[in-house]
């Protein structure tokens, strides 16, 4: 293991990192650290990084060519670089373990050369190479006009602990906004029947469980009840966020609002896991239609949020690991019809009602296609037995008699559902453009789209 | 076949989609039906296409979140189309999300990902000398150099060169751009001569094709100019500073950013050869303008305001707090400073 020399300009980048997500107060620190700390601080404001991440890639590259140039060939030099600069993303040189990195890839990328007949790598002194590379960067940063405001005097130990002791130091409060996305206005109106549900999940949330997922197949109403329960619980949360799952936990975290004006990727990522795993304040994040099952380090990132930060999913998967479930199920007839008629408002006969109970039964007592339905037949105007009549003529639904014993829940089916409702929906061709050109669109999100170009955009 | 509001609407009312304040949601189970039954075609999402590759899609001034989201939206309909489509309005788009996700996630891989499509589009359809071959060459080329993988940079700017010195000739402005590139590759590597041949390759197209007074022949002298203050040859990089400076103050006026940016370059030079009174000076021109222009934010003006502020504080006759005397100075219109020459 290469000892090195932690006094330098790595160091400096690395605390920069840490030092930035205890300091919410930027006013507060520069009257209390005046010259020096402030001049750091606000030059290296966050809108200010690409330039400096930029100018300190530069200047690795250069200084990797100037001092292996003694010791190594072209070709191995560029092998060591091409180490060096495999990290996916070269900005994890900017990150609080940035100068491990650094050295264990150049390390690595030594021990992946072969040895030529002159030269025999047990006898480099690597430590000297080391610290003769990092002489180069320091030396570099005086010279570049983006990075001498990484002073390499300051003594980053004692930022660290000034930072430390000020009034409010660590804990001081963070003033991120209570809706950390956009959420959705919700009525608790147009919601039916789930009254219990909910209780019992806002119980779970506040009293014993930090993760629950909301199980069930699609169209049972998750979502919505995700969205009831995140109204309920808004009065004794400090913040709320809702994430629509799309496989990467990452993507969705980076649209909170907290800290917008970071543009590095990386270092703001670094911030806001920061944030969540070290809170105190009641925070809800809802993770909307976690259909895949999550990577590993999603769910690691999950679990070391702070005890305070409680996670609610919906999801059709039965189970994840390490997450406590709550199964959905279909909610019965009668509250089935419910639901219809708040949908289908025109007076219906005795005769209606029984095509009613038919349809509803039909398809599965799924709320979501019930809703549907009965949108449709509202919209159009229809009679209950006529919309009944052409499910049946169309294949849509199950005889009476398979009704009683089985239901049809399986995604499959739903799907083979919605594709007779698309046909039986009258859809004229532009219709039926709009809904193919929001079906490649990321669904569940809230797409504020205009009418333009002929057809859709944003 | 154009669509209205109504469209839009009809669908809300049936259940298609949701609409609320924030925009229309459409449910998974549709989305997964929908592309079972039918799938978009690219006819179909031109308008997307077009909307996402426009410049105001992304750069305006809306939250950062925001942006990540229509990053993703974009991200989305990329993935949709099974191969790549062979066309150029998607290999556009490419380009445009590759740009997205290298400025404003840092997300190389990725951006490296769609660039690399997009050429392989235009190699095939519009052949291997076409100036938009050349293009995703020179993005490509871009991409390395921002990583500071400066071989791969090279090695992709000479392609595009050769296409630009082939296709559009050796004075052409692009092959001037190419140029260019190439200078400030070799500068940034410390390779002055290389990147003074480059920078007046380009100048000398520029001087001849555009106009002595075009903005692009004042990026070239003031890039030569950078070039000799880095290297501590002062009289050159003033000359070549002020050639630049006079075509922007004619060109694009005295309020203008590039403006700013050259009055700031020649404060520089002056306070590295110990002249505070005249680096004075021209620091408060270009903070003046750049206050007004640019956000508090932006990285010019805190450079510029640092700038000021270590100058002000060498020049022994000032003696108030600096912010008090900037807050002073901006609002005098024709404030005059002790010790300036002007």
């Amino acid at each position: 293991m290469v000892s090195v020399d932690y006094s330098d300009i790595a160091l400096v980048l690395i605390k920069l990192g840490l030092y930035a997500c205890m300091v919410p107060n930027p006013a507060g620190l520069i009257s209390a650290l005046p010259d020096i700390v402030g001049d750091l601080f606000s030059s290296f404001d966050t809108t200010n990084k690409p330039n400096v991440i930029k100018s300190f890639n530069r200047l690795i590259q250069r200084s990797l060519d100037e001092t292996l140039k003694p010791y190594f060939n072209k070709q191995q030099i560029n092998k060591i670089k091409a180490t060096i600069f495999s990290v996916d993303n070269m900005r994890e040189y900017l990150t609080d373990n940035a100068y491990d990195l650094f050295s264990r890839n150049f390390l690595n990328a030594l021990s992946q050369l072969e040895p030529t007949k002159n030269q025999d790598w047990t006898l480099l002194n690597t430590d000297e190479i080391l610290k003769k590379l990092l002489l180069t960067i320091n030396t570099g940063i005086q010279k570049d006009p983006n990075l001498l405001i990484l002073d390499t005097n300051v003594n980053t130990h004692l930022i660290v602990e000034i930072v430390r002791n000020l009034p409010g130091g660590n804990s001081a409060p963070v003033n991120y906004p209570k809706y950390l996305t956009p959420i959705e206005l919700f009525t608790p109106e147009s919601i039916l029947h789930r009254g219990g549900e909910i209780n019992e999940l806002v119980e779970r949330l506040l009293n014993s469980q930090r993760i629950v997922m909301i199980s069930g197949s699609a169209g049972l109403g998750k979502t919505k009840l995700a969205r009831a329960v995140c109204y309920d619980l808004e009065d004794q949360l400090d913040h709320i966020a809702w994430l629509t799952y799309d496989g990467s936990l990452e993507n969705q975290l980076l649209t909170l609002r907290i800290l917008e004006q970071n543009p590095d990727r990386q270092n703001r990522l670094f911030q806001i896991k920061e944030f969540l795993n070290t809170t105190e304040k009641n925070v809800l994040i809802v993770l909307d239609n976690v259909n895949d099952i999550p990577s590993h380090a999603d769910l690691q990132t999950i679990a070391s949020f702070s005890p305070t930060v409680k996670v609610l999913i919906t999801s059709r998967l039965p189970e994840i690991r390490g997450v406590e479930v709550y199964p959905l199920n279909a909610l019965p007839l009668e509250s089935c019809m419910d639901i219809f008629y708040m949908h289908y408002k025109l007076d219906p006969n005795k005769e209606q009602k029984k095509a009613a109970q038919n349809i509803v039964n039909s398809v599965g007592l799924n709320t979501f296609i019930v809703e549907l339905l009965a949108r449709s037949a509202q919209a159009k105007g229809e009679k209950l037995e006529a919309v009944w009549e052409e499910m049946q003529q169309r294949g849509f639904a199950f005889s009476e008699a398979r009704l009683a014993t089985e239901r049809a829940t399986s995604a499959q089916t739903l799907e083979e559902y919605v594709k007779v409702l698309y046909e039986m929906a009258g859809l004229d061709e532009v219709k039926q453009r709009i809904l193919r050109v929001f079906s490649v669109l990321p669904h569940s999100t809230p797409i504020p789209v205009q009418i333009k170009f002929g057809c859709l955009a944003i | 076949m154009p669509c209205d509001i109504n469209d839009l609407n009809w669908l809300v009312e049936r259940g298609w989609f949701q609409q609320n304040e924030l925009g229309y949601t459409m449910h998974q189970l549709l989305q997964e039906s929908i592309r079972l039954q039918t799938q978009a075609t690219l006819e179909d999402c031109q308008g997307l296409i077009e909307s996402f590759s426009q410049v105001e899609f992304i750069f305006g001034d809306m939250p950062y979140a925001e942006k990540v989201k229509r990053i993703n939206y974009a991200d989305s309909l990329i993935e949709f189309f099974h191969p790549v489509p062979e066309n150029t309005g998607f290999s556009l788009l490419l380009h445009k999300d590759a740009y997205y996700h290298q400025s404003y996630l840092g997300d190389y891989p990725q951006a490296l990902s769609y660039y690399q499509k997009a050429l392989a589009i235009h190699e095939k359809v519009l052949g291997l000398e076409h100036p938009d071959t050349a293009m995703s060459y020179n993005n490509i080329g871009a991409l390395y150099h921002d990583q500071g993988d400066y071989d791969q940079a090279l090695s992709y700017y000479h392609k595009a060169l050769a296409i630009h010195e082939k296709v559009l000739g050796l004075e052409h402005p692009d092959t001037a751009r190419s140029y260019n590139n190439i200078g400030i590759l070799y500068h940034d590597q410390g390779d002055y001569p290389q990147a003074l041949s480059y920078y007046q390759k380009a100048l000398a197209i520029r001087e001849k094709v555009l106009d002595l007074e075009h903005p692009d022949t004042a990026r070239s002298y003031n890039n030569i100019g950078i070039l000799y203050h880095d290297q501590g040859d002062y009289p050159q990089a003033l000359s070549n500073y002020q050639k630049a400076l006079a075509i922007y103050e004619k060109v694009l006026g005295l309020e203008h950013p590039d403006t700013a940016s050259s009055y700031n370059n020649i404060g520089i030079l002056y306070h590295d050869q110990g002249d505070y009174d005249q680096a004075f000076d021209y620091f408060f021109k270009a903070y003046r303008i750049l206050k007004i222009k640019l956000n508090p934010y932006h990285p010019d003006l805190q450079r510029v305001h640092k700038n000021l502020k270590l100058t002000y504080e060498k020049t022994p006759v000032f003696t108030e707090p600096f912010e008090d005397w900037l807050e002073k100075a901006l609002k005098n219109e024709n404030f005059n400073f002790p010790g300036s020459s002007t």
